[in-house]
Order: C-alpha cells, then sequence, then structure tokens
C-alpha cells in the first residue's frame, strides 16, 4: 500500500482528443485505422493522434519551434484540468513526472541535420534546442501550467508505467509534492520510425493526477498499491514473472488486467507469464497496442487508462484489483498494481 | 521530508565513488585532478568540427572500456553507456559491496544515447544505410540497464533520470529517498554523458561556448566548453555502513526540487533560490552551517550572474563558491554527479577543488571562487547546486559523517 490515489486522468490518443474519447474507443474495441505518415526521414503507416494541429491547439505564441511530444503533454494537461472543472488545482508544490523513450527524435534528427547541411554548421534555430532535449515536455507542462513543484522526466522507455508511479509516489511520501501529474507522452514521426523494429507505430499522452490519501479533496478511482520492476538479462519472461508475483499474491482479487506489448515476441511474453501466474479467470483483458498501436513510452500508461475507463463501466470491478504488465527486449520488466474504488469520472468534457 | 515522518527513516551515507572524466578516471585520479586544478580542454575529436570557429572540449581521452564491461559486448553500447558502467563497477568495487541486495540504479544523463542518434541521422542526410547496432545505442534507459546487466543485478528499480544538466543531482535525490525510506539496500546514482555534436552546436550557436577555456565568475567569461563522463555515487544506509565497517565519504543530508515554470533556457533567480531553500530546510541546515557551495557555474555570463545572485540572496555573505566546470567543462547529465562526487571527497579529504582559469572575479558575482589552486579546509557542510535548461533546479547537501 503507497496510500497514493489517481484522482483523475486523461490522454490524447488516437482515438482522439481527451478522455472520453479514448474510453469509448477502448470499450467499443475497435482498432483505430493506420494512416500513411510521411516526413523527412521515413515513412509508414501509423495511427496518429487524429486533427492534432499545435498552432491550433496552443496558438502561435511559444510554439514556432515546439516539438509534438511536448505539444501533447501540454494539452493533456490542460485536458485533465477542464475535464475536472476546477477540482483539479495546481499550487506551487504540484509537481510532473513525465515518461519518455528519448524525447522528440524528429526534433533531434532535424537538428542535427541542419547542423550538416547548412552552409555553416553552426546555422541552426537557437529556439528548437530547449525542445530537442528529453525534459521539454515536462518543463514545457511546467511554464505552460504554472507548476513549480518538483518537475522530473524518465526515460524509461516501455516500462514508464511502473517507473513513473514508482518515483511519483515516492515524491508524495516524502511530501516534496503535494500531488504530481504523472504519466508519459509519445510522438509519432519518421525518425521514430528509424528507431523501432517493425509493428505499426502509435502515439499520445496519458497524464494521471495523483495525491495522497490525505490530501485527496475528492472521491479517488483508485489507489496505486504496488509500482515494480525487475531485470533479468536478455528474459523478459523471468523478469515479468519474478515482477508479478512479487505484487499479486492471489489471481482472485484480480478484476482487469492491461497487456502493455503491442506484438509478438513481447506480447507472447506478456501472455504466457500473466496466464501462469493469474491463470485464465481475468475477467477484463485490455492491449491497447493492439488498437492505437505501438506507443513505446506510453503502453504502460494507456493500459491503466483503459482499465479505469472499463472500470468506471462495470460495477464489479469495485474494490478489486487492476494490473498492468509491461516488458521490453533488454529483459526489463514490470508492474502495476491499482485497487479501483469503482467510481466513475463521470462528470467531463464532451 | 515532514517533520511527521522524518525521524523513523534511514540517514544515507555515501560509500562509494566511481568516475570518469576528462581530468581523470577513477576516485584517485580525480581527487588528484581536482586538487592540482587540472583542466580536461583540448580540441574536440568525437565528432567533426570543420566549420567550427574554434572547437575546444573536455573530453575523455584513452578510456579503455574493455576494462570495466566484461558481461557484455562493448559495442552494443553507445559512450555514456559505456562510461555508465565503468563508473557503476568503480563505485561498486570502491564501496566494497559484492551482494548489493535491493538495488536501485538511477543513472541522469542530457543526451542518453543521443550521440547514436546524430550519427543515424548523418547517415540518412548522406544517403547511407543506417548500421544496426545504432538505433539499439539509441534509448537513454540503455545506461542503467547496461549497469544492472554488468552488476548482475535482478531485484533493481531502473530509472533513467532525463531532467538535462540537473540530472546528476536529481538521481542522487531519488536515490536518497529510497534508501531513507528503506525502498532498497543500495542505490548507485549519478549521471553520464557522452560529447556530441547537438549540445555543443547548440550552446555554440547561442554565443555561449568559451574559444579555450572555461573561466566560470571571472569578469571575461566567455561560457562553457562542453565534456562528457560519468559520476556515480554508492549509496546506503548509515547505520548498515558503519557495521559493515564502511569508508563513509559522506553522508546526504537532503535535497530540494523545483521548476522555474518560466523561459525555457534563461534561469529565474527567485526560483533558484527558493531550490536552495527548499534543500536546506529538507537537510535540516541553516544558511550559515554551509561551508562551501559546488555552484552549477557554467561560465556562461547568465549563470553565473543569476547563480551568485541567488547564493547573495538565500545566504547574505555566501561561503566559498567553486565551480568544477572550469576544469571538466560541462559535462550535461554527468556534471552534478561529478560535482558531487567532488562534494564528498572535499569532505572526507578536507580540501577546497579550485576554480581554474580565474583572472578577476566578476562584481556582478561577489564571490570567493577560491582561484586557481586548491586550499585546505575543514568541512562539514557542503552544497551542490544543478540548473538546467527547462528551469529543472535541484540542490543536494552534504555533510560530514557524524
Amino acid at each position: 500500500m503507497t496510500g497514493v490515489m489517481i484522482s483523475a486522468w486523461s490522454a490524447f490518443s488516437p482515438y482522439g482528443h481527451g478522455r472520453p474519447a479514448f474510453a469509448e474507443g477502448v470499450r467499443g474495441g475497435v482498432p483505430v485505422t493506420p494512416t500513411a505518415t510521411k516526413d523527412d526521414w521515413a515513412a509508414g503507416e501509423a495511427r496518429v493522434v487524429p486533427d492534432f494541429d499545435i498552432v491550433e491547439q496552443l496558438g502561435r505564441k511559444g510554439t514556432g519551434s515546439m516539438d509534438r511530444t511536448s505539444a501533447l503533454a501540454v494539452v493533456t494537461m490542460r485536458a485533465l484540468q477542464r475535464d475536472e472543472h476546477g477540482t483539479v488545482l495546481p499550487n506551487p508544490r504540484t509537481g510532473v513526472v513525465l515518461g519518455t523513450t528519448s524525447g522528440s527524435a524528429r526534433t533531434q534528427f532535424e537538428f542535427t541535420r541542419d547542423s550538416l547541411t547548412r552552409r555553416r554548421p553552426y546555422f541552426v534555430n537557437p529556439a528548437q534546442m530547449p525542445f530537442a532535449l528529453m525534459n521539454s515536455a515536462a518543463a514545457q507542462c511546467a511554464m505552460w501550467h504554472g507548476l513549480t513543484g518538483p518537475n522530473t522526466t524518465l526515460a524509461a522507455g516501455r516500462n514508464s508505467g511502473p517507473a513513473v508511479l514508482r518515483y511519483a509516489a515516492r515524491l508524495l511520501r516524502t511530501g516534496r509534492a503535494n500531488g504530481v501529474f504523472a504519466g508519459a507522452v509519445e510522438e509519432h514521426s519518421g525518425a521514430r520510425e528509424l528507431l523501432e523494429h517493425g509493428g505499426t507505430l502509435g502515439e499520445g499522452c496519458v497524464l494521471f493526477f495523483l495525491q495522497t490519501a490525505d490530501m485527496g479533496n475528492r472521491a479517488a478511482l483508485a489507489e496505486v498499491v504496488a509500482s515494480d520492476t525487475r531485470f533479468a538479462d536478455g528474459d523478459p519472461r523471468r523478469a515479468l514473472e519474478t515482477s508479478l508475483r512479487h505484487v499479486v499474491s492471489g489471481a482472485d482479487e484480480v478484476w482487469g488486467l492491461a497487456l502493455s506489448a503491442a506484438r509478438p515476441p513481447l506480447s507472447e511474453v506478456e501472455d504466457d507469464v500473466t496466464g501462469a501466474v493469474l491463470g485464465q479467470r481475468v475477467g477484463t483483458v485490455v492491449r491497447p497496442g493492439q488498437l492505437i498501436g505501438d506507443t513505446g513510452a506510453v503502453s504502460g500508461a494507456f493500459g491503466l487508462a483503459a482499465l479505469l475507463a472499463h472500470a468506471e463501466a462495470d460495477p464489479t470491478s469495485r474494490g478489486r484489483l487492476a494490473v498492468a504488465t509491461s516488458v521490453d527486449r533488454d529483459g526489463t520488466a514490470g508492474t502495476v498494481v491499482l485497487r479501483l474504488s469503482g467510481i466513475a469520472q463521470a462528470r467531463g468534457e464532451r | 521530508m515532514s517533520e511527521a515522518t522524518s525521524r523513523t527513516l534511514n540517514r544515507v551515507a555515501v560509500t562509494g565513488l566511481g568516475v570518469v572524466s576528462s581530468i581523470g578516471t577513477g576516485v584517485a585520479e580525480y581527487a588528484a585532478g581536482l586538487r592540482a586544478g587540472r583542466s580536461g580542454a583540448r580540441p574536440i575529436s568525437v565528432f567533426d568540427t570543420e566549420g567550427f570557429a574554434h572547437s575546444t572540449g573536455c573530453e575523455v581521452v584513452g578510456f579503455e572500456p574493455g576494462r570495466w564491461i566484461t558481461a557484455q559486448p562493448v559495442e552494443n553500447l553507445g559512450r555514456a553507456a559505456q562510461f555508465s558502467v565503468a563508473a557503476a563497477r568503480m563505485a561498486m568495487t570502491d564501496a566494497g559491496l559484492d551482494d548489493p541486495g535491493r538495488a536501485m540504479v538511477c543513472v541522469g544523463t542530457t543526451d542518453g544515447g543521443g550521440d547514436a542518434g546524430e550519427r543515424i541521422a548523418e547517415h540518412v542526410v548522406r544517403d547511407e544505410e543506417i548500421p544496426a547496432e545504432l538505433p539499439r545505442r539509441v534509448p537513454a534507459v540503455t545506461l542503467p540497464v547496461a549497469v544492472a546487466r554488468e552488476l548482475q543485478l535482478s531485484d533493481v528499480d531502473i530509472s533513467t533520470v532525463a531532467t538535462a544538466c540537473a540530472a546528476g543531482n536529481y538521481a542522487i535525490g531519488n536515490g536518497y529517498d529510497a534508501i531513507a525510506a528503506g525502498d532498497v539496500d543500495v542505490a548507485l546514482c549519478g549521471g553520464a554523458d557522452a560529447m556530441c555534436r547537438m549540445t555543443f552546436t547548440g550552446f555554440y550557436r547561442l554565443g555561449a561556448v568559451d574559444p579555450e577555456r572555461c573561466r566560470p565568475f571571472d569578469v571575461d567569461r566567455q561560457g562553457i566548453l562542453t565534456g562528457e563522463g560519468a559520476g556515480v555515487l554508492v549509496l546506503e544506509p548509515l547505520d548498515r555502513a558503519v557495521a559493515r565497517g564502511a569508508r563513509i565519504y559522506a553522508e546526504v543530508l537532503g535535497y530540494g526540487l523545483n521548476c522555474d515554470a518560466g523561459h525555457p533556457v534563461a534561469p529565474d533567480q527567485d526560483s533558484v533560490a527558493a531550490c536552495m531553500r527548499l534543500a536546506l530546510d529538507d537537510a535540516g541546515v541553516t544558511p550559515d552551517q554551509v561551508d562551501l557551495i559546488s555552484a552549477h557555474g557554467t561560465g556562461t555570463k547568465a549563470n553565473d550572474a543569476t547563480e551568485c545572485g541567488a547564493i547573495h540572496d538565500v545566504f547574505g555573505t555566501p561561503p566559498r563558491t567553486v565551480s568544477v566546470k572550469s576544469m571538466l567543462g560541462h559535462t550535461m547529465g554527468a556534471a552534478s554527479a561529478l560535482s558531487a562526487i567532488a562534494c564528498a571527497l572535499a569532505i572526507r579529504e578536507g580540501f577546497i577543488p579550485p576554480t581554474i582559469n580565474h583572472v578577476e572575479t566578476d562584481p556582478v558575482c561577489g564571490i570567493d571562487c577560491v582561484p586557481n589552486a586548491a586550499v585546505e579546509a575543514d568541512l562539514r557542510v557542503v552544497q551542490n547546486n544543478a540548473l538546467a535548461f527547462g528551469g529543472n533546479n535541484s540542490v543536494v547537501l552534504f555533510g560530514r559523517p557524524t
């Protein structure tokens, strides 16, 4: 038990803008149709956030060189706050903890290209530099929303779910923050196509608002019961099994399960291990990767969001556990366990 | 920490140090370099600098990855990951720890595997095939994962803190909280970065790279020198360290984090001051008890003036304030980790590393930067500052173990 509660969440996803679009999308269970994408780096079929234009979302000021990763995070945070009609009130000790793989690969590649191809190697756009750094999205969230608390970027890749929740819980338990926007973000680009191995890529951002139980001024959606990561060199199966057995004592309490990998062989690892540890009795199993593509660092957070979306429509979830696993080729794996309150985050923007 | 919880927490000791730097690899060489005021400045060789009017940097030379990396193919790792493994291996050996038990590996970085990303971009620009090993070197998580693999850790809290140039202090803070709360038995934390074209070019374009040498707080300072390296600290509960007879360099007394939430690159004096106050409060230390500040001290006009202004705001009459970046250059994500190691060594060995290349202190800075030569000093409390693009500030307090 951590005493850390999820009081609200929002998402920008290939299903659309905001929480309701994602919640209805995953409950409907129809995969988003990939679209043809192409930029200076690569072409590919991908599942992208539809109709997402940075200037349209945020205006012209401060967005001239902004990367898509930062923009997705800033608007998701805005949606979360609007969704809650003022019940999520940031203060000077509100923190931000964001997961990423490598930040905006596209911005980094463009900056390098300009240096290599222009008449002088330093004829680069200096305004682009802060957006090329991995901490850009978290820092932009702080700037746009006035958040002066701890502001941390964790480059945890596919295990960003457990890494971010564990770190955020630590900030809350130590009193370093009294509320945390925690989640992850990944943009689609040709640059990312060059860095990933096959499969249909997706993109988006998920943010949860976390508080300790004594700070919450409203009913929470769930408690973060555990967030754990393990490593077994080159053996993600063993890493995941160790993690899962460590945090889940019995399958009976488990209402729902989210598997983060979008395709084999990692999806098979998750299927096999969760089957072996939890049996086949878990009623609700979500695989957001099959619906919205491989969202990299956000895959774990999308899994948790999908479970919360299903839970609010299913009264039998109340008081039971939701488990989200994550796994990567290098042999890292992790598990997040939530206890669901069964309360719906019903009010909200449409 | 709040008063209510602080009494039940472990005190946290620094028991092992590992260093890869331009002024020396290994803690003994590094300490000797700090004492001697050695400069790591030399011509940059790791990327093509043609077309730049000047290209001095603090590059690590003579690094032999095979000395430290034995459990995995060296060619699978990017340069920053290699530095991370080497520094972690050295730190564990230095701490005399074989089986770490429940461990944390937390590495701070600005660019992660970004140097490999640059080479991928270069191959695309030149219409060449991308070598297969490059994409897997890019993700920043490869830094701590390579460490976990090398040290054969399994029950491990792995993370990469990517808060740019303050990342090392963030990682140390994370390790401090995990040890204090008893979440892990040993924390390996610090920072690593490899020299890359992007940071050099960006700072150069901003007019913030000195042509020859880094001279923090000097009236004629012209900016940073980009650098590289890694620093890893082993943290463990103080009582356990005492019980096993470990050498204790220093105690981590506490830390502070905040965010300017203002300008993306210009530091905010009030916010930096607020971060120092957070750290002092967390450590239970008053400003007059601080004997030394190891400043962020990049050597840019803006940083040094703003940081020193904040120090004056908090301390009134500041303690001696040095910048090890005068020797190491700006090693980005490694910077505050290498600076933290300098703090621990200063406490343990009783000396203050100098600010080298110093001619005349800028009155705007108005601090005693211990110019050019190390001095002996009896240090009880030392403060380590870190500021980053994005307004990510972090300050850590170290104390002499009592």
